[in-house]
């Protein structure tokens, strides 16, 4: 294996001075618009010293230690299974093994709060773990497929697979803890997941709430911004080692004498490890997943695992007791019904055809005026088929779902359309400003410094990303801008160039550097270098550099919420109507945008021979 | 590899040309997007006007409006705003960012709902109210004001919303102007304490108060009226309680009187500078009518009209039909930021 060494030879002058300035007006300038406030009132800083933020920041560093955790506990074993065992369905598993990091984790965390009783930090633990665990299979898959497969088959010959796990975990261990890390970073950073899970019983705060809830005072700007600088430092104290230790190892090659080694077999262990690895994308993909398509069909809502009494509510009693002093024009199923087709006969009458008052379909007759409310709520109802159920087994679900998905595309076709455009303009604007940094960040020097900085926007809260891209855009000037959806794009792709920095920057480093040294000598100009030489070698790692930004900036909403030309995106649109209850179209319209968000990655699955890169 | 380069521009291209030349109108809306959407795309229908709504998410609620208008205020890109709340409104006249507008649509509003400066209008109201789970809660024996949410009888089977946003921040700020600081800290201070021994729960919003109350995971909850009605209309077994109304245990009393609920108007108003003046009166003078108060008082959210005379159907009810808190919006507003913060400390921790 090659010496790691540096040069900034190979490195294009003019590329780079371009791609650090798209960098620097893309992803810090928001953030130091928004430190220029700090500088109006360094006091701030001193603000946060109070025991208070301390207890709140100790809790942040334990759920993340906890997150982590658990994502190593998932991943690692998760990682190395699907990626070097004959698991059965081992390819696929690897590949819906992603899925859960792709998921909104209050997604996941609606699913688990039906189902399990369990509130507070030991249920967000467990949501971020699982919804984070694919971070920690990627680097441990990639860490156990760069194996020499002479190494192996000694280990195998000397001591069977238990020596094999033996002689591999050292190795695969530091690569699954940089994943896991990254698990803390991810874990530290959400506030909305926390006062979810902890509805009922003890609230449990994170130190991004306390961020979040800052923002609400008036003329504390400073404060504001200070609070969100222990979480930078945390995430700095987590990345920055991360990023040596990946600088030191990242210039070794697989030189032309390594052996891909061949998978292993589990023997009796097969099954209970292709059952683990079933369980664990069931569990933070399938299930979530799942749900909603049950939902979508018409599936009971109702079903709660921390219901006080589920039997009464289940058994549709609730509904009949209903005592409102003001009475509520609340109808049973068949008085919905009854009511819907009154109503739908009365249409038919005004517009010349049979008379208003008909019979119901259950033989009763029933004289309805269509324009009272309680007509009204009930073709609102109907509608909305909140009150759904599964009685109609599968035929009836197959209708539902029809029905649920025909009317979330026609009310938010739009909103899916925007939410597609900006993602794509967004991945397709970051991936080429993301092979120039990587480039140079594997290639020149100070490439942890740079990569450091590329991460910046991705650690910031996205409500100081948000507003920092506001003072940044709105003004006369650029106005026009402003006011574009041309703006969402730029906001998403600032915040997710980390992302497709760090992939690019990982193949690049595993790429030959002799074969760009021997362009160099053949004449070869360095973007010609750049872009005729790496680029088809890492070809793999850019698309998924592109597919990262892109599933990342599909379900974007924190920076997004913000700005008004960010409004229309299918995801804002699931928030608002989860609101009021998930009925199918909620369902329908969240399966839409999961759908969205996985979108290049099943077209590249199912289309290109080539397994997508994250990692090197 | 030639794909991204030449994608990029086209993308670009694509999306810029795909937001055309902007919109004759910008509105922000608070009012929940279930509620609203329809109203705003009939609007655009009438008038032939392209107009960009910027709804809210309940995590950020009105919150997230108010500190991007202030963040636009140098160079203002909003010209409505359409607030399902009345405290953040008055935060934004105080600081000199609304436009005065005296619409002819609103001639006929008390001017209890109305600046006295004309630079905003309310209308269109909600109530705090309890909701209760009637499979839980006998008839009779349902909770009747704030302070049962102290009552051994509802240990772990109450909630309010944490006072952090929304209706809920403007409810809190309210009780810190009537009942007092002293008693205000030590209420939400009593508030914490309980949740940590486990009495009362604290739901993120008051949209998942009402849900976990529908679902029976609550016996009771704080919500507003128009998530009671989105649970009453789901044929969950709900009731409305209008809370502090009679003298009795639980309730909360302010001089000898039951402290009453409070009510929480829509407000509209017209931000100074705005890019398009002409068309922002009039949607202010489209909002403001008779027709559209009725129509959110029909609608899933059931408004209560602050017009006497405005139709509505029988559950809206009237606003003298339950004792209101006693309280000057222009209290709450001025004091909001700061009791923002304050509970901000007490409730994050």
């Amino acid at each position: 294996m090659a010496a790691p060494h540096r040069s900034t030879a190979l490195v294009s002058r003019p590329l780079l001075a371009a791609g650090l300035l798209g960098m620097f007006v893309l992803c810090l300038l928001p953030l130091l618009l928004m430190a220029e406030r700090l500088l109006e009132d360094p006091a701030a800083i001193t603000g946060l010293i109070e025991t208070r933020t301390f207890l709140l920041l100790l809790w942040t560093v334990l759920l993340g230690l906890g997150a982590a955790g658990i994502a190593l506990l998932v991943g690692l074993p998760f990682g190395f299974l699907v990626s070097r065992t004959d698991v059965l369905g081992g390819p696929l598993l690897r590949a819906v093994g992603i899925v859960p990091i792709l998921l909104p984790p209050i997604m996941l965390a609606m699913t688990w709060t039906m189902l399990l009783p369990l509130r507070g930090p030991v249920m967000c633990a467990l949501i971020l773990g699982f919804s984070s665990f694919p971070l920690v299979a990627l680097f441990t898959a990639r860490a156990a497929e760069r194996i020499d497969a002479r190494r192996e088959e000694a280990a195998l010959l000397t001591g069977g697979l238990g020596a094999v796990l033996t002689m591999e975990l050292p190795l695969i261990l530091p690569s699954a803890l940089g994943g896991s890390l990254l698990a803390f970073v991810v874990a530290i950073n959400d506030f909305a997941l926390p006062d979810y899970v902890s509805s009922v019983g003890r609230k449990f705060n994170v130190y991004a709430g306390e961020v979040f809830s800052t923002w609400q005072v008036d003329g504390n700007e400073a404060r504001a911004v200070a609070t969100a600088l222990p979480l930078l430092a945390l995430t700095a104290a987590v990345v920055l080692p991360l990023l040596r230790a990946r600088a030191r190892r990242g210039g070794v090659t697989i030189d032309a004498s390594f052996q891909h080694p061949r998978p292993l077999k589990l023997g009796h262990w097969r099954a209970p490890a292709t059952l683990f690895c079933l369980a664990v994308v069931t569990v933070g993909a399938l299930l979530p997943i799942g749900r909603l398509a049950y939902e979508s069909g018409g599936g009971s809502r109702v079903f709660s695992g921390v219901s006080i009494r589920r039997d009464a509510w289940s058994q549709g009693g609730g509904a009949a007791q209903n005592t409102n002093p003001a009475p509520a024009p609340t109808l049973n199923a068949t008085g919905v019904t009854d009511a819907v087709a009154a109503a739908q006969a009365a249409a038919r009458a005004a517009a010349g055809g049979s008379p208003a008052s008909v019979a119901a379909p259950q033989g009763r007759q029933r004289s309805v005026d269509p324009a009272a409310p309680e007509v009204q709520a009930a073709l609102e109802a109907s509608a909305t088929d909140d009150m759904s159920d599964f009685g109609g087994g599968l035929p009836a679900f197959g209708r539902n779902i029809a029905k649920a998905f025909a009317r979330a595309l026609d009310l938010s076709r739009e909103s899916l359309l925007w939410s597609l455009l900006f993602a794509l303009g967004a991945a397709t604007l970051a991936t080429p400003l993301a092979l120039i940094l990587g480039h140079a960040i594997a290639r020149g020097r100070r490439g942890v410094t740079l990569e450091f900085l590329a991460i910046l926007p991705l650690a910031a809260p996205g409500t100081l990303f948000g507003i920092g891209s506001i003072v940044l855009w709105n003004h006369d000037a650029t106005g026009a801008f402003y006011d574009s959806g041309a703006l969402v794009t730029v906001l998403f792709a600032g915040r997710f160039l980390a992302v497709a920095t760090l992939i690019c920057a990982g193949a690049v480093r595993s790429f030959d550097r002799r074969l760009e040294e021997s362009a160099e000598l053949a004449g070869a100009s360095p973007a010609g270098r750049l872009f005729g030489i790496v680029t088809p070698g890492i070809w793999t790692s850019l698309a998924g550099s592109w597919i990262a930004v892109f599933a990342l900036s599909v379900r974007e909403l924190d920076a997004a919420v913000l700005v008004p030309a960010a409004n229309d995106t299918a995801m804002f649109r699931v928030f608002n109507a989860v609101h009021f209850g998930r009925d199918d179209f909620v369902s329908a319209l969240s399966l839409l945008v999961v759908f969205a968000i996985l979108l290049p990655g099943l077209l590249w699955t199912l289309f290109s021979r080539r397994r997508l890169r994250f990692l090197p | 590899m030639r794909l991204p380069s030449t994608l990029l521009p086209l993308v670009l291209a694509a999306t810029l040309s795909a937001c055309g030349d902007g919109p004759d109108l910008v509105v922000r809306v608070s009012l929940d997007q279930v509620f609203s959407e329809e109203l705003m795309r009939e609007f655009e229908e009438t008038t032939g006007l392209e107009v960009r709504v910027q709804y809210d998410i309940e995590q950020s609620k009105t919150v997230g409006h108010v500190r991007a208008i202030i963040e636009e205020a140098g160079r203002p890109r909003t010209d409505v705003f359409w607030n399902n709340e009345i405290a953040q409104t008055i935060r934004l006249a105080e600081l000199g960012l609304l436009e005065p507008y005296d619409s002819p649509s609103a001639a006929q509003i008390p001017e209890l709902f109305r600046d006295p400066e004309r630079r905003w209008t309310g209308f269109a109201a909600r109530a705090r109210v309890l909701i209760v789970n009637t499979d839980l809660v006998p008839a009779g024996e349902e909770p009747k004001g704030t302070m049962d949410l102290f009552d051994p009888r509802w240990s772990g089977t109450c909630g309010i919303a944490r006072p952090l946003t929304g209706t809920t921040l403007t409810h809190a700020t309210g009780l810190y102007e009537v009942m007092g600081e002293e008693w205000a800290r030590d209420f939400f201070g009593r508030v914490v304490s309980a949740n940590e021994a486990g009495t009362v729960n604290l739901p993120e919003s008051n949209g998942q108060a009402m849900t976990l109350v529908k679902n029976g995971a609550l016996a009771w909850a704080w919500t507003d009226t128009d998530d009671f009605n989105v649970a009453r209309l789901q044929g969950a077994p709900v009731r409305r309680v209008y809370p502090d109304q009679e003298p009795g245990p639980g309730v909360l009393m302010k001089d000898g009187e039951p402290l009453g609920t409070l009510l929480i108007p829509n407000s509209v108003m017209i931000l100074k500078d705005a890019p398009h003046p002409e068309n922002a009166r009039r949607f202010v003078d489209w909002v403001l009518t008779r027709e559209i108060e009725a129509r959110l008082a029909a609608s899933r959210s059931a408004q209560i009209p602050v017009r006497e005379d405005v139709p509505r159907p029988d559950h809206v009810g009237r606003i003298g039909d339950f004792r209101a808190m006693n309280v000057r919006y222009s209290d709450i507003g001025a004091t909001i930021g700061a009791r923002s913060g304050e509970l901000g400390e007490t409730f994050i921790r």
